[in-house]
């Protein structure tokens, strides 16, 4: 049985591959921000990404690299925020 | 004597050994360990067969190390060429090669990005400086392997660093600065900002973009302290401004686009940022509402506007006045800064600088030096160089100036320049492309493009986009193409770029062929 956290990480991987990445692959705890991946311009439209995708608005304090780092680090964020 | 960058660091160090110029994360240099580290790395450098006027890559992060780097470079009599480590390997290969780069200095000497871009250069020797003091051993080389300190003696005239930006002709093009046009850069900003010992500069731009010559020449020559600040940490406003509460930044000089994520992101609300005494935007105009949002919040900073093409570092200077500001259009540019005389050309209110800080020209690009550079009288009568910035300004009888626009087809994106026409020759050199035109984007900050297919060939926007991204830094990328079966024309037969964009001027239902998918 599938479950809700697993399309959502699902949609956020290809959204980060796709959208952001060119189609490049990307491992759940590969670190989007240090490698150089995403400019400051991609990672405004990750936040909304995530805001759409939890169906809530990510607070600025919240902008944080620890909650954008990963793939994972992005999930645990959501989930952390309730997300199921 | 001032004579060159390497002798005023080490006079500076004298002055104060112990002090603390460099921070990264809890890792801190003394001048003493600065200048005792550059002397190794130019000691290896040399060892390797750089001598004096040659060019040596840097392809590394905010790190400790970076600034370790820039001075080994220079205290081995060499020039230093910074490479945008997000930079495609195609347009890394394109910069070794122009420069005839035998030598670079990395964070990691076995990374296959730099392997791959340095296949088929003269490439040979790469020194790993990892992100802590004790990391000078990725190339197998230790403090123990005991090599001498090597500080080169190099003069004004000396080449000090070439900084490759946007060529509208579809390659890069190199700025070369010497000792003394960077001396004078570091100088006047140092007078300006009034950096001395005490202060913490927080070191947000990459090597391979001007304003890094703030930290690492204007702050370090004078004493004050360079916080590296990490590429994540820039791109997440909150975590920004908690950097600069933990570390106390006093000085912080960045473009407009990083002021307005902190604003917009609330970022700075609920920090103590007391220490802040400085806030210098450059690099591009500033959006009107910036600098009142940062007196609200901020009111103790004094806010000050930098102007200047990388080309004469910066030649104006616009200081807020103190209280509550209130503005209706952009930030103004100001007036000339010390040293710096300014001319407009009365037929096109082109402005035109002549100034100390000046490259001394493009690297190897006659052609494009005898375009941009003139022979005028100064003030007192003197024949001198002066610099076409292509900027059009004008002065509207308070005696600051305003940008009110371009010469050319240059903008920029997030404070990075980017040539429109160089964008559209590599999107049109696709075999699958006809014909490409590019314009900013209604949101400022990303470039949007139309392509039209060659003949028999079906052009894929994704494909487009990965293509460019292989040529192109990511900046100048477009975030979006779209594929249109007609470019619109003028009467005379030129693409019609303004009716391109969805709103802009004259369009209207004949136009439709041309909207953004």
């Amino acid at each position: 049985m599938r479950d809700l956290a697993d399309d959502r990480k699902a949609e956020l991987k290809r959204f980060v591959e796709d959208k952001l990445l060119m189609g490049r692959p990307v491992a759940a705890d590969e670190d989007l921000l240090l490698s150089g991946l995403l400019d400051s311009l991609a990672v405004m439209s990750l936040v909304a990404e995530v805001e759409r995708l939890s169906g809530r608005p990510v607070p600025p304090t919240d902008v944080l690299v620890e909650n954008f780092a990963s793939l994972d680090a992005i999930e645990a964020y959501m989930v952390s925020r309730g997300a199921t | 004597m001032t004579s060159s960058i390497s002798s005023r660091l080490i006079r500076a160090a004298e002055a104060a050994p112990g002090a603390e110029v460099v921070r990264h994360g809890g890792a801190v240099l003394t001048f003493a360990d600065l200048v005792a580290r550059a002397g190794q790395t130019a000691g290896w450098l040399a060892a390797q067969g750089v001598r004096r006027g040659d060019r040596v890559a840097i392809l590394m992060r905010r790190t400790l190390m970076q600034p370790v780097a820039v001075h080994g470079v220079l205290a081995a009599g060499a020039a230093y060429v910074p490479i945008d480590p997000a930079a495609p390997p195609a347009r890394i290969r394109a910069i070794l090669d122009d420069c005839e780069i035998e030598v670079m200095i990395s964070e990691d000497a076995h990374s296959p990005r730099i392997a791959e871009a340095a296949a088929c250069t003269r490439l040979r020797a790469i020194l790993g400086l990892s992100g802590d003091i004790a990391g000078i051993d990725r190339a197998g080389w230790s403090d123990s392997d005991g090599i001498d300190p090597v500080h080169v003696h190099t003069g004004p005239d000396d080449l000090a660093y070439v900084m490759f930006t946007s060529g509208s002709t579809g390659t890069p093009k190199g700025m070369a600065h010497t000792h003394a046009s960077a001396l004078a850069f570091a100088d006047m900003a140092a007078a300006l900002c009034d950096l001395g010992p005490g202060d913490r500069l927080a070191a947000v731009s990459g090597l391979h973009f001007d304003m890094s010559c703030m930290e690492l020449f204007a702050g370090l020559l004078h004493g004050a302290t360079a916080v590296m600040v990490p590429e994540p940490v820039t791109m997440m406003p909150a975590s920004l401004s908690a950097l600069l509460q933990t570390e106390r930044v006093s000085v912080i000089y960045t473009v407009p686009f990083l002021l307005v994520r902190l604003l917009e992101a609330g970022g700075i609300d609920g920090r103590d940022l007391s220490a802040l005494r400085l806030i210098v935007s450059a690099g591009e105009a500033v959006p009107p509402g910036v600098f009142s949002d940062l007196r609200r919040h901020l009111p103790d900073a004094r806010l000050a506007n930098f102007y200047g093409p990388a080309e004469v570092n910066v030649v104006t200077v616009w200081v807020a006045p103190e209280g509550p500001l209130a503005f209706d259009g952009p930030v103004p540019i100001g007036s000339a800064c010390p040293h710096t005389e300014l001319l407009t050309d009365p037929a096109t209110g082109e402005l035109l600088a002549a100034t100390p800080a000046m490259m001394r020209g493009y690297w190897r690009r006659p052609d494009l030096d005898a375009a941009a550079f003139v022979r005028r009288r100064g003030a007192d009568g003197g024949m001198r160089r002066w610099y076409r910035t292509g900027d059009i300004v004008r002065d509207e009888g308070d005696g600051d100036l305003r940008l009110v626009g371009r010469a050319d087809r240059q903008v920029k994106i997030r404070g990075y320049r980017v040539e429109l026409d160089e964008v559209e020759r590599v999107l049109a050199a696709h075999p699958a492309v006809s014909e490409a035109a590019v314009l900013v984007a209604p949101d400022g900050l990303s470039l949007r493009a139309w392509t039209t297919a060659a003949p028999g060939a079906a052009a894929d926007p994704a494909e487009l986009v990965r293509a460019a991204a292989a040529i192109l830094p990511p900046y100048a990328v477009p975030s979006e193409i779209c594929v249109v079966p007609a470019m619109p024309r003028t009467g005379s037969g030129k693409i019609d770029r303004r009716r391109l964009m969805p709103g802009g001027a004259g369009t209207d239902e004949e136009d439709i062929h041309a909207r953004p998918c």
